[in-house]
C-alpha cells in the first residue's frame, strides 16, 4: 500500500468517526485529561501529596505516641529511705518505680545527677524525707514517691501514737473519691480550634495551590499561543470546564487523600479522641463536599485571572484579587473559634463558609437544613463567578499583547 | 473551495484589511505574499475563525463554516504554539483527539507523521528537548495531523533549514495531490514560486495582484524584451524610442516604449538583427516575482 493510498484510507476512516454534525464528543474530557497528566507528571506535585500526606497523618498520631503508654523510672535508695518507699497497693499501673539501693546520700545524689536514676529518695538524720531530683522530677514519678512517703511516715506517725500498723493501713486503704463529670460529652473548645484550623488551612492551601496551577495552565496556553490552535477546534466553554475540571479531580483527590489520613490516623493513633468527638468523621464528609462545591466556585475565578495575564510573570497581579477572595476569609476564620453570631454569619457567607461550617458541625448543635442552606449558597455564587468568569476568559483568551485590567476584559465583548 | 469574499476589518482607528476578497480551490496550491503588516495573518486568522471580520464572508465549499467544519481546517499559527513540555506524539493525540479522530488512529497517524518528518524515534520527547527546527517540524505534523481537508499555513518555512524545506514542500504537494487546498504565506519568493498553483499579493490590506504566477507576469511584463546575437548589438542604441536597460558580452535587455503607434517596433527590431547576423533568441522579460512583488507594492 503506498503512502498516498494510506493516507486516503486514513482520510476516509478519520471522517467516518466524525459524528454527523462534526461534534467532538467530551472534549472537556480530553482537555481534562491532558490538565491532569502533566500534573501528575510533575515532581513537585507527586512531592507535595506525598509530604501533605506524611505531615496530616504524623499530625494526628504522635501526640498519642508522646502522651500515654507506660513509664519506667529507676529510683536510687540511701538505707535510712527504704521503709519509707515500699509499693502501695493502690498504684497508678503505668508508672513503674525500680528501686535501686546505694551506699548513702552521697551515693543517692552522684547517681541521680551522672543521670543512672530519675530520681532519688533519702532520709536526712532529723528524719526529714526528701525526693532528689536533678533538675526536675518527672510528674508521675513525683506523684508515686511522695504518696509512698506519706503513707510510710503516716503509719509511723500513728504507731507512735500507739494505733497499730494494719489499721493505719487499713485507713490509707479507702478508694480514692472517684470523678464525675457533669458534662462529659462537651467538646473540648482545643481539639475544635485546631480541628477548624486544619480544615480551614487545607482548603485555604488546596484551593490556591490549585487555583494557581489552573491559571498558569491558561496563561501558559496564551503564552505559547497554543490557544490559537485550540480554539479553531474546541469551543472556549469546553475549554474552561476541561481546565477546571481536571486539576478539580486532582485537588479533590488530594484533599480526600488528606482528610481520610487525618481521620485514619486518628482512628489508630488516638482513638480516645476520636470517640469523645463523635462529630468529627461526619465533619470530614461535610468538608469534603463543602470543599468541592467551594473549590468549583473559586477555580473559574483564577481561570479568569489566568486569561487576563499575558505572560506567567503578569499572573502575580492578575491573581491577586482571586487570592484575597481566599485568604480573607481564612483570616476571618480566626474569628470564628467560639460559637456565636459571627461564626453562624460566617458560615453562610459564601467565601468562608467552607471553612467555617465544618467547625460548626465538629461543635455539635446544627441542625442538617443548616449546611444544606450553606451549601445552596455556595451553588448560587458559583453560577454568578462562572457567568463573570466565562465572560472574562472568552474576551481574553486571544488578547496575547498584554494583560488585560478587569474594565477592558469586561467589556471587549459588549 | 474556500473563499474569502469582501473582508474588511479594523483595529481600532488602523484599517488592516479593506475589501479582501480571495479563494482557495480545492486540490490548489495558494501562495499569499506581503510585507510584514499587509494583513497576511490577519486574513488567515478570520479564515479560520479565529478573529471576526467587521464585514464580509468567509464560505467553504458554499457554505458559512462553524466550528465543525473549521475543525477540518488545518492551521499552523505565524507565532508557532505547543506546550514545551508537552510529548511530542501525546500532544499530536491530543489535538487529533480534539478534531475528532479517536485515540488509535491520532496516535498511528501522529506517529506516521513523525517519522517522515524524521523525528520517528523521538516521539517520546518533551517538545522544548528539541531544536527550533524540529519543534518547527513537530508544528508541521500537528496541523496535518487530522488529515485536514483545507490547510491555512502562515510562514510555514521561516526558521527551517533546507532539508526541511524540501520535507516540508512535499507534504504541501501530497496534500494537494489528494484534494486539500492549501493557503499558505511566505517571503521567500522563490519558493513561492517553486511551489504554488496561484498567487496573491496583499499590500496595506487590500490584494493587489491574484492569479496564476506566470500569467501575472506576463501581465505585468510590460515592454522588456532581450536579445541575444553573435553580432554587434550597438546599433540598437540608435533605434529611437529605444533604451538599453542591461548590457551583456553576447546580448541586450531593452526596453520598447509602451505599445502606442510604433506597435510593431518589437518586429521590426527584430528583423533588424536578423539583417545584421544570427538571432540567438529574442522575446519579452518575464520579471521575476521579487520584481513583480517590488512593483504592486509600491
Amino acid at each position: 500500500m503506498s503512502g498516498q493510498q494510506a493516507h486516503e484510507q486514513q482520510r476516509a476512516s478519520a471522517r467516518v468517526r466524525m459524528p454527523g454534525q462534526g461534534r467532538v464528543h467530551r472534549q472537556w474530557w480530553i482537555v481534562a485529561q491532558r490538565e491532569m497528566l502533566e500534573r501528575l507528571r510533575d515532581k513537585g506535585f507527586v512531592f507535595s501529596t506525598v509530604f501533605l500526606f506524611v505531615i496530616v497523618a504524623a499530625a494526628a498520631v504522635l501526640p498519642g505516641l508522646f502522651a500515654g503508654g507506660t513509664n519506667d523510672y529507676d529510683v536510687a535508695v540511701a538505707p535510712e529511705a527504704r521503709s519509707v518507699v515500699a509499693a502501695l497497693p493502690a498504684e497508678d499501673p503505668d508508672t513503674r518505680v525500680h528501686l535501686r539501693e546505694v551506699a548513702d546520700t552521697a551515693a543517692a545524689e552522684t547517681a541521680v545527677r551522672s543521670g543512672d536514676v530519675d530520681a532519688a529518695v533519702v532520709v536526712a538524720a532529723d528524719g526529714r524525707a526528701a525526693v532528689v531530683g536533678d533538675r526536675s522530677v518527672p510528674d508521675g514519678l513525683s506523684g508515686v514517691l511522695l504518696q509512698r512517703i506519706t503513707a510510710a511516715q503516716t503509719v509511723a506517725g500513728f504507731e507512735q501514737l500507739g494505733v497499730s500498723a494494719q489499721d493505719t493501713s487499713r485507713v490509707l486503704a479507702l478508694p480514692p473519691p472517684e470523678q464525675r463529670l457533669l458534662a462529659p460529652d462537651a467538646v473540648d473548645p482545643l481539639v475544635v480550634y485546631f480541628l477548624g484550623l486544619a480544615f480551614a488551612v487545607l482548603f485555604m492551601q488546596i484551593v490556591v495551590i490549585f487555583g494557581y496551577s489552573i491559571a498558569q495552565s491558561v496563561v501558559q496556553e496564551k503564552q505559547t499561543r497554543v490557544i490559537e490552535l485550540l480554539v479553531t477546534t474546541v469551543p472556549v466553554r469546553q475549554l474552561l470546564i476541561g481546565k477546571i475540571l481536571g486539576n478539580g479531580l486532582l485537588a479533590f483527590g488530594q484533599i480526600v487523600l488528606l482528610v481520610v489520613a487525618g481521620v485514619g490516623a486518628l482512628a489508630v493513633g488516638q482513638r480516645e479522641l476520636l470517640e469523645s468527638l463523635p462529630g468529627i468523621p461526619a465533619a470530614a464528609v461535610w468538608f469534603l463536599v463543602f470543599f468541592l462545591l467551594g473549590f468549583a466556585m473559586l477555580s473559574c475565578l483564577w481561570a479568569a485571572a489566568g486569561a487576563m495575564a499575558s505572560r506567567l510573570e503578569d499572573l502575580q497581579s492578575t491573581a491577586t484579587p482571586v487570592q484575597m477572595f481566599v485568604m480573607l476569609p481564612f483570616i476571618a476564620t480566626f474569628f470564628t473559634n467560639e460559637p456565636g453570631t459571627l461564626q453562624t454569619v460566617l458560615s453562610y457567607v459564601p467565601l468562608s463558609s467552607p471553612m467555617v461550617m465544618p467547625k460548626r458541625i465538629v461543635q455539635g448543635d446544627v441542625a442538617l437544613w443548616e449546611p444544606l442552606l450553606s451549601l445552596a449558597v455556595i451553588a448560587l455564587t458559583a453560577m454568578v463567578f462562572v457567568t463573570i468568569a466565562r465572560r472574562l476568559y472568552e474576551n481574553s483568551l486571544l488578547q496575547t499583547g498584554r494583560s488585560l485590567g478587569f474594565r477592558s476584559a469586561w467589556r471587549r465583548a459588549a | 473551495m474556500l473563499v474569502l469574499d469582501s473582508i474588511t476589518r479594523r483595529f481600532g482607528e488602523r484599517l488592516a484589511l479593506d475589501d479582501v476578497s480571495l479563494s482557495v480551490p480545492d486540490g490548489r496550491m495558494v501562495g499569499f505574499v506581503g510585507a510584514n503588516g499587509a494583513g497576511k495573518t490577519t486574513t488567515m486568522r478570520i479564515a479560520l475563525g479565529v478573529l471576526a471580520a467587521d464585514s464580509g464572508t468567509v464560505t467553504f465549499r458554499g457554505r458559512e463554516p462553524d466550528l465543525a467544519v473549521r475543525r477540518r481546517f488545518g492551521y499552523m499559527p505565524e507565532e508557532r504554539g505547543l506546550y514545551p513540555k508537552g510529548r511530542l506524539l501525546e500532544q499530536l493525540v491530543f489535538l487529533a483527539r480534539l478534531h475528532g479522530v479517536d485515540r488509535d488512529a491520532a496516535a498511528r497517524r501522529g506517529q506516521d507523521l513523525l517519522d517522515r518528518l524524521g523525528l520517528g524515534d523521538r516521539a517520546g520527547d518533551k517538545l522544548e528537548s528539541l531544536s527550533l527546527g524540529n519543534q518547527q517540524r513537530v508544528q508541521v505534523a500537528a496541523s496535518l495531523v487530522h488529515d485536514p481537508e483545507l490547510l491555512v499555513l502562515d510562514e510555514p518555512f521561516s526558521g527551517l533549514d533546507p532539508l526541511a524545506v524540501d520535507a516540508m514542500a512535499e507534504l504541501m504537494r501530497e496534500r494537494v495531490r489528494a484534494g486539500v487546498g492549501v493557503l499558505f504565506s511566505s517571503h521567500q519568493l522563490d519558493l513561492v514560486d517553486r511551489l504554488c498553483d496561484e498567487l496573491v499579493i496583499l499590500h496595506a490590506g487590500r490584494v493587489v495582484a491574484a492569479g496564476e504566477p506566470e500569467a501575472l507576469r506576463r501581465e505585468r511584463a510590460g515592454s522588456r524584451y532581450s536579445l541575444v546575437s553573435d553580432a554587434d548589438l550597438d546599433w540598437v542604441r540608435e533605434v529611437p524610442g529605444v533604451r538599453v536597460l542591461e548590457r551583456g558580452p553576447r546580448g541586450v535587455v531593452l526596453q520598447l516604449p509602451e505599445a502606442g503607434p510604433d506597435g510593431d517596433l518589437d518586429q521590426r527590431l527584430l528583423a533588424e538583427a536578423v539583417r545584421r547576423g544570427p538571432v540567438r533568441s529574442f522575446g519579452p522579460v518575464l520579471p521575476s516575482l521579487s520584481e513583480l512583488f517590488q512593483e504592486v507594492s509600491r
